[in-house]
């Protein structure tokens, strides 16, 4: 018979080698990450064109406007029908009978620049059926007054711009009665992905931009303008004050249900009824109480984690060890003092716990709270931002909540070991794992300190 | 020559002992005593008519099979229940619910884990209100009776499982009991350590004045520690018999191998037997062919 060397991979309930754990660990991470960068970037989605400057055109069955995604065949049709249309006027023209047309087709022919004059920044978006201003933008642009910034004209377009400008000059303050020439449709070319799939190399540069912003971003319009920082601020302020309310009931309320069937009977059947009702429930009643500031956030945060965690940490508190509160009985311990010398002190390793798992549920509040009233924190961004489905700057913020609450509890998992040196624990957590290696290093856990002795009773002398 | 020695058989030596042992003044006093469990299934009798007296300074064993209510009755004495009628009486006082006079070591490790074992110690002590000042140095003296004195500032989850018992006996004497209640004490130990944890336990008892009431269900661990058995019938839970060891002390773990040891746990095989014979396997009727090829010659 050989003996198995090889480290296996799949036996039931055995744990794998740091080495193998650690690489897993990692995967965890990276196959979601995979399987997004491969949605996203896959040969699955058609590259397309993004219509930013548009004509019309008597052979085309459609109306193409600014913004419309053409697949390239339709592109390639539209294209030339408007190429057809200038031809056709030019050759009408060197022919010495140039197309007449209407002061109307040709105010409708000037206009298309409109789109792409303002993205430019040189008509504002009210400004579309200004005929006037829309006229000098194009004498401007021929006579080299106006430069593209953004969004660059073509060089056959310029031409065109050009060639109309003059036209335009020379009819003075009338319309020309020959027919203008069409811009030629211009395109942006885009992967035509859903809006919500927005591939994690931009959101990883949104995410970016956004933590390292220091001028507000534009907001909705009469909100106030926040970084993304301050936002992100915000949001924990609401979710630590919320979460400290609610603890500061949840805690003593708890210890006295898992202790004394008294208070368990009294309290836990309606708690437990209670949290059948989902908070956000309450959110408008909230609103009619606390105003439509930090408070109804804060009670929502509040109303969210407390029966829950009324009921988890009765829960713990029942589950310590009876056997001790018996040792402690025959060692002479009278009711208080089981309370306050075993029940405390042996249930706060678990209470621990159950409010590192508390903390983590109460950003599912989070986000519901903050809608609440003035909007706020990092909701704001992914309501208002999602209502104009800007999925770039809506994943960064939802990322932000995630890594919080993710990193928060790794964090308090591993501080647990310098609250409970008494506890045999295991190295679990990815925090640990990092740590275990320093910790090593800084030698070996202080001597605990025994609990202090009060200072002796000072003998009648 | 062992087959005619009894277990009755006393030595001069013996026997002078459990005179003298009969002549102090009782400390335990068990009278009619009865527990009945309500269960959905009717009333369980659990005790059945207890009659007991043990001496100061006596170490009793309590030896039962499994359900014949030797936990109750240590609980009962314990005060962590109450008997359904009857009386116990501790140095002359009625038991009326947990108390310092009798300290008790459970199964269990019940050492609180948040303590180190010095605090551990300390604590009967301080819940009655000593001064810390005493109560610590006092506390490192029972540490030193029972061995463990470098481990004071030690949490329980560092100690082995011998170390715990010993630093819960410790425990269970710095509160100055009359009584020692063990509930089967070693019983999650190795044999080895039980062994130890044994001789470890007589030192105790021998120089500390305290008696011991003692539950376990290992033959030897009786014999060896009692000065008296008690055994207790199952279903309904009552005494069979109260066996008095003619083992001499000191003890040691040689005796294990001589007559009066041998004989008396010869009398208590025979009144403490398993009902459930029916279980034996027959091997004759096995209905799948035996799959060995070295035949029947193993044995």
């Amino acid at each position: 018979m050989k003996t198995q060397t090889r480290s296996r991979w799949w036996v039931v309930r055995k744990e794998l080698d740091p080495s193998q754990s650690s690489i897993l660990m990692a995967l965890s991470f990276i196959l979601p990450l995979v399987i997004w960068s491969v949605a996203s970037y896959g040969p699955w989605w058609k590259v397309a064109h993004q219509v930013t400057v548009s004509a019309e055109s008597p052979r085309l069955q459609s109306i193409y406007s600014v913004g419309d995604r053409l697949a390239p065949s339709v592109w390639k049709e539209f294209s030339t029908a408007i190429k057809e249309d200038n031809e056709e006027i030019l050759a009408a023209r060197k022919s010495g009978q140039p197309q007449a047309s209407t002061a109307r087709q040709n105010k409708k022919i000037v206009r298309q620049i409109h789109p792409i004059a303002t993205v430019n920044g040189w008509l504002t978006r009210e400004q579309e059926l200004a005929d006037d201003s829309i006229r000098k933008t194009w004498i401007d642009l021929a006579e080299g007054k106006l430069k593209a910034t953004k969004e660059p004209l073509t060089v056959e377009n310029l031409g065109v711009v050009k060639a109309n400008a003059e036209m335009l000059t020379k009819a003075g303050t009338d319309w020309p009665t020959e027919a203008l020439l069409k811009l030629l449709p211009q395109s942006s070319e885009e992967v035509s992905r859903p809006v919500y799939l927005v591939p994690p190399g931009v959101v990883a540069v949104s995410f970016w931009q956004g933590i390292t912003a220091t001028k507000p971003d534009a907001g909705e319009a009469g909100a106030e303008r926040k970084t993304l920082l301050q936002r992100y601020a915000e949001s924990w302020r609401t979710i630590v004050l919320g979460f400290l309310l609610a603890i500061s009931v949840a805690i003593p309320l708890g210890l006295l249900c898992g202790t004394y069937d008294f208070a368990s009977k009294l309290a836990e059947p309606f708690v437990n009824f209670f949290s059948y009702m989902p908070a956000p429930a309450f959110g408008v009643v909230l609103m009619a109480i606390f105003g439509l500031d930090l408070g109804p956030k804060i009670m929502l945060v509040f109303l969210g984690t407390l029966p829950s965690a009324i009921l988890m940490i009765s829960k713990t508190t029942r589950s310590l060890d009876g056997s001790l509160l018996e040792a402690a009985q025959t060692l002479g311990a009278n009711q208080r003092q089981l309370l306050t010398t075993v029940v405390i002190p042996g249930v706060l390793p678990s209470l621990y716990k159950d409010l590192r798992l508390l903390f983590g549920t109460a950003w599912t509040w989070l986000v519901i709270a903050e809608l609440l009233g003035f909007k706020s924190g990092l909701a704001e961004i992914i309501d208002t931002h999602g209502r104009r489905f800007q999925f770039d700057i809506v994943y960064p913020a939802i990322l932000l909540i995630g890594l919080s609450g993710f990193f928060m509890d790794q964090i308090l998992a591993y501080l647990a070991r310098f609250f409970f040196p008494w506890m045999d624990q295991p190295k679990k957590g990815f925090l640990s794992r990092f740590f275990s290696g320093r910790a090593r290093i800084l030698g070996p856990a202080k001597q605990p300190v025994t609990s202090t002795p009060e200072a002796p009773t000072a003998s009648p002398s | 020559m062992i087959a005619s020695l009894s277990y009755k058989d006393q030595s001069p030596a013996v026997k002078a002992r459990f005179d003298k042992l009969k002549q102090r003044p009782p400390l335990l006093e068990i009278s009619s005593l009865f527990k009945i469990f309500d269960s959905k299934a009717g009333e369980i009798v659990a005790l059945k008519d207890i009659n007991l007296t043990v001496h100061r300074r006596e170490f009793m064993c309590v030896l039962g099979q499994s359900g014949c209510g030797k936990s109750t009755l240590i609980r009962i004495l314990a005060g962590l229940e109450t008997p359904s009628s009857g009386q116990v009486l501790v140095d002359g006082q009625p038991v009326t619910g947990p108390g310092r006079d009798r300290g008790m070591v459970f199964q269990s490790y019940t050492l609180f884990p948040w303590l180190t074992v010095k605090a551990n110690v300390m604590y009967g002590p301080r819940m009655a209100g000593k001064d810390d000042f005493t109560n610590e140095s006092e506390a490192r003296q029972w540490l030193a009776l029972v061995g463990l004195d470098k481990f004071e500032n030690s949490y329980p989850h560092q100690l082995s499982g011998g170390m715990k018992q010993r630093a819960a006996i410790a425990r269970a004497l710095a509160n100055e009991p009359r009584i020692l209640l063990m509930d089967e004490p070693f019983g999650a130990l190795d044999p080895q350590t039980r062994q130890q944890m044994q001789a470890y336990l007589l030192q105790i008892w021998k120089n500390v004045d305290i008696t011991v009431f003692f539950i376990t269900h290992d033959l030897d661990e009786a014999v060896f520690l009692s000065d008296r058995i008690l055994v207790l019938d199952p279903r309904p839970g009552r005494v069979r018999e109260i066996v008095e060891v003619p083992v001499p002390r000191p003890r040691s773990h040689d005796q294990l191998r001589e007559p009066e040891f041998l004989a008396t746990k010869a009398h208590l095989e025979t009144i403490i037997h398993p009902e459930d014979t029916h279980a034996a396997p027959v091997f004759d009727k096995l209905p799948i062919g035996r799959m060995t090829d070295v035949g029947d010659d193993v044995e």
